[in-house]
Formats: C-alpha cells, sequence, structure tokens
C-alpha cells in the first residue's frame, strides 16, 4: 500500500500544511503592524519636527517684529523728535535769524523717511522689479549691486507680496552688510505666467549650512517666504560666498 | 496535445532557463558581490541535480534520492547567503545545523529505492529553514534602519514566496510520486511552473545586477 492512500499519513500532511500556513499568516501580519508602526512613528517624528520649526518662525516673527517697532522708536526718538524737541526751545528762544522753515522742512523729510521705510509710496502703481531698483539703488553706495531683470509677462503681484519680498531682500542686504563682507551682490529677478523667481548672491565669506542655529536674519526670511507660500534654496560656500533662491508659485498670494 | 504531454514538453523548459542563468552568472561572475555569486553557485548546482536526475530516470529508473540532494543543497547555499546578512546568526547556526542533521538522517534512513514507501520531508525541512531565514532578514530590516534596497527586498521576498510554495506542494511527495490522478500531474505543472519563474528571477537578478556593476564597478 503507498503511503499516500494511508489515513495517518495525508493527516500528518495536512497537519503540516495548515501549521505552516498558519505560521506564514501570523509572521506576515506581524510584519505589517510592525511596517506600519514604523510608518506611523516618523510620520509623528515629522510632524513633531514641522511644528517646532512653525513655533520657532513665530517665535522669530515675533522678535522682529519687536525688533522692528524698537527700531522705529528709536528712529523717531533720536532723529524726529530731538529736531522737534530743537525746534521748540529756539521758538521758546525767538532767535531773529532762525531759519525756523529750514528746521521744519527737515523734520518732514525725516518723518518722511520714516514713513517710507515703513511702507514705501506708490506701492500699488510700481510693478515688483521697480520696487527691488529702488531698494539697490540705495545700497549702491557700499556694494557693488548687479541687478538684472527677466519680465516674461506683465502681470500685477498682490502689495502684501510686494512690501514682503522687498523686506526679504532689504534683509538678506543687510546680512551681507553685517556677516558676509561682501564686496558685490547680485541679484536677478524673474517674472513670467507659471510666477516669480529671485536669486540673490553674494561673494562674501559664506557660512556652514548645516548650523542649526541659524541667526534672526535668516530665521526671518524663512518666515517670510512660508508666509507667501514659496520656497527657498540656500547655497553656501566657505570663502567663496552665498546664493539664495526664491521661487514663488501662481498663487493668491503673488497675484493680486 | 494533453496534459502529459504539456507536462513532458514543459519539463526541458526548467534546464535551459538554468543554462541561460548559469551563463549569465558566469560571465558576470567578476562583477559580482559574494551574495550573488553564491545565487550562481546555486543555479549551477540546480543544473547539475537537474541534468544528473534525467540521466539517474533514465538509467537507474530512479531518481528519487535527489530530492533529499536537491534539499542539502538548497539550504546550505541560502544558510551561507543569509548568515552574511543576518545580524542574529545564533538563529541560522541553530535552525541549519538541526536541518542538515535531519537531511543526513534521511540520506541515510531513507529507501530511495521503495517507490511505493518513499516519503522525504527533506524539501519540506529545507525549506521550511530558508523561510525562516527570509522572514528573520525581513524583521531586522524593519525593526532596524531598513537600510535594504529594493532589489534586495524583491530578491528575498521571490525566495519567500518560492520557498513557502515549494514547502505546501512538495510535501505530500509519496502522493505526487505514485498516485495516477490527473490531478498530481497539474500539481507537477505548478511546481514546474514555479521553478522556471524562480530560476527566471534569479537569471534576471543576476543580469541586472551584473551589468550595474560592470558599468559601475565602484558602486
Amino acid at each position: 500500500m503507498d503511503i499516500w492512500q494511508n489515513e495517518e499519513a495525508v493527516s500528518v500532511w495536512i497537519i503540516i500544511a495548515v501549521l505552516f500556513a498558519f505560521f506564514l499568516i501570523s509572521v506576515i501580519i506581524i510584519l505589517f503592524r510592525a511596517i506600519f508602526k514604523k510608518m506611523m512613528d516618523a510620520k509623528a517624528a515629522e510632524s513633531k519636527a514641522l511644528l517646532e520649526y512653525q513655533k520657532k518662525l513665530l517665535q522669530t516673527s515675533i522678535e522682529v517684529q519687536e525688533k522692528e517697532r524698537k527700531r522705529i522708536a528709536e528712529d523717531l526718538h533720536d532723529a524726529l523728535i530731538g529736531k522737534l524737541a530743537l525746534l521748540q526751545m529756539e521758538t521758546q528762544v525767538e532767535y531773529p535769524n532762525y531759519k525756523y522753515g529750514q528746521q521744519i522742512r527737515d523734520c518732514i523729510d525725516q518723518a518722511r523717511r520714516i514713513s517710507h521705510d515703513l511702507s514705501p509710496p506708490l506701492l500699488e502703481f510700481s510693478s515688483m522689479s521697480e520696487l527691488l531698483g529702488d531698494i539697490l539703488e540705495s545700497w549702491r553706495k557700499v556694494l557693488n549691486v548687479n541687478y538684472t531683470t527677466n519680465i516674461i509677462s506683465e502681470v500685477e503681484c498682490a502689495e502684501v507680496f510686494k512690501i514682503q519680498l522687498m523686506r526679504i531682500v532689504q534683509e538678506m542686504l543687510v546680512n551681507v552688510q553685517k556677516h558676509a563682507n561682501a564686496k558685490s551682490v547680485s541679484v536677478y529677478y524673474r517674472q513670467s505666467t507659471k510666477g516669480v523667481a529671485l536669486q540673490f548672491s553674494d561673494n562674501g565669506k559664506g557660512f556652514d549650512l548645516k548650523e542649526h542655529n541659524r541667526g534672526l536674519g535668516l530665521k526671518n526670511i524663512e518666515s517670510r517666504v512660508q508666509y507667501l507660500q514659496g520656497v527657498c534654496r540656500m547655497n553656501s560656500v566657505l570663502n567663496k560666498g552665498t546664493s539664495v533662491l526664491l521661487l514663488f508659485d501662481l498663487n493668491e498670494m503673488c497675484y493680486g | 496535445m494533453n496534459l502529459v504531454f504539456f507536462a513532458d514538453v514543459l519539463s526541458f523548459l526548467a534546464p535551459l532557463v538554468l543554462l541561460v542563468s548559469v551563463i549569465v552568472g558566469v560571465y558576470f561572475f567578476p562583477y559580482l558581490e559574494r551574495g550573488s555569486r553564491l545565487l550562481v553557485l546555486y543555479l549551477v548546482l540546480s543544473l547539475v541535480i537537474d541534468v544528473m536526475s534525467r540521466v539517474l530516470g533514465a538509467f537507474v529508473g530512479n531518481n528519487l534520492i535527489l530530492f533529499t540532494v536537491l534539499g542539502l543543497v538548497e539550504l546550505l547555499v541560502f544558510a551561507m547567503f543569509y548568515y552574511r546578512m543576518i545580524r542574529h546568526k545564533k538563529i541560522v547556526i541553530v535552525l541549519v545545523v538541526s536541518a542538515v542533521l535531519y537531511l543526513l538522517s534521511e540520506l541515510i534512513l531513507v529507501d530511495a529505492f521503495n517507490v511505493e514507501s518513499f516519503q522525504s520531508y527533506a524539501k519540506v525541512v529545507s525549506s521550511f529553514v530558508v523561510v525562516v531565514m527570509a522572514m528573520t532578514y525581513l524583521f531586522e530590516q524593519v525593526r532596524g534602519d531598513f537600510l535594504i534596497t529594493k532589489t534586495e527586498l524583491q530578491l528575498n521576498c521571490m525566495v519567500l514566496l518560492y520557498f513557502a510554495l515549494e514547502l505546501i506542494v512538495l510535501l505530500p511527495l509519496n502522493f505526487l510520486v505514485n498516485s495516477s490522478s490527473p490531478f498530481v500531474y497539474l500539481l507537477w505543472i505548478v511546481h514546474l511552473v514555479l521553478l522556471v519563474v524562480f530560476y527566471s528571477y534569479l537569471t534576471y537578478y543576476l543580469w541586472t545586477f551584473g551589468k550595474m556593476k560592470k558599468q559601475f564597478p565602484s558602486g
């Protein structure tokens, strides 16, 4: 009689097959659970890191606002209020030949300068490339500025976008002056129906991108770029310079 | 054309695929790393066993002993393959040593020339050990840093699938050898298809990996 015709042999085979199938299914279930748990842990870690980053950016935003308020207050106090106080004293003393008109004009200029600093005039009527050109023009006294534009399509940017991009460029220029020790900067602005690109490069001393403790200026830039729903790509080589590329897609922030 | 004829024709596909895989393996052998070289060794030995089974079948009329031999070959090759990859090496050593002892005892004790009473669990045990090693490796990858590449993952899954199915299909060996039911031929065809698919995948793996290593020797 063949073994396969023996009931005991067949039972043994069935038991082995069922036990093995059970073993395989159990192992597969445990494996999938482990994979799923690992995926969830990775996602949780990513969310936590993103939240921490958002908190830091918010904190930076608040710090920058306070710093800006302090600067405005100092500007008002040191420049404008000082001149107005002097003018008041002089009117009380009544100097006969004193040029009150000139003093008042100086005060008006100071107030205008502070006001323009806060919010540039004719913002809604000026294009983004013109506004950037104006900012860079004022820096030509201290830096060699090379500014080029590539306007493929004439579209209007929202005021909020214009202000934020101007602040970003101003921050980058301040960073170059304070930290980079650069002699020249190159700014390239490109505008098309797909979006806006801004490349800012300097020939300064560069910095280590892997440093986690970024200064207030860089965090401020990241915060503003994130607010505009853009992308910021930074590249820096020690002793060679830094290059920042900002990309903004077609969305409500960019186009009014 | 009936099922038996179809099975006979299909049975020549296995050595043909093995021959191609050996040629590919030998061609890329200098560029392959140790794990892939073990796969080439496995394919060479499988081809030798396939040829021997046909010779023994033709001249002696019985080649059943080669089931145990093939089981031993598969066990040793894949044990060496996974030993270098698995961190918990004690599991590999314990399983493989126990399995080898069992297979050797089968080689000695089982009467391969009595076809009616021949029942070998050699392939079942060797397949089970390979499945456990493949699962252990997968678990280690999932729980660890998961440094496994997509190709390695695919290879591991193919090995797991093949040996799991082999275990189940070759469990009732006495039935497969002695019964004249048409269902038996169907099972042998399933086994043959599994073999051909597995050997084809190993050929594809060696070809892809070897070609890449040849083009980019530094990695």
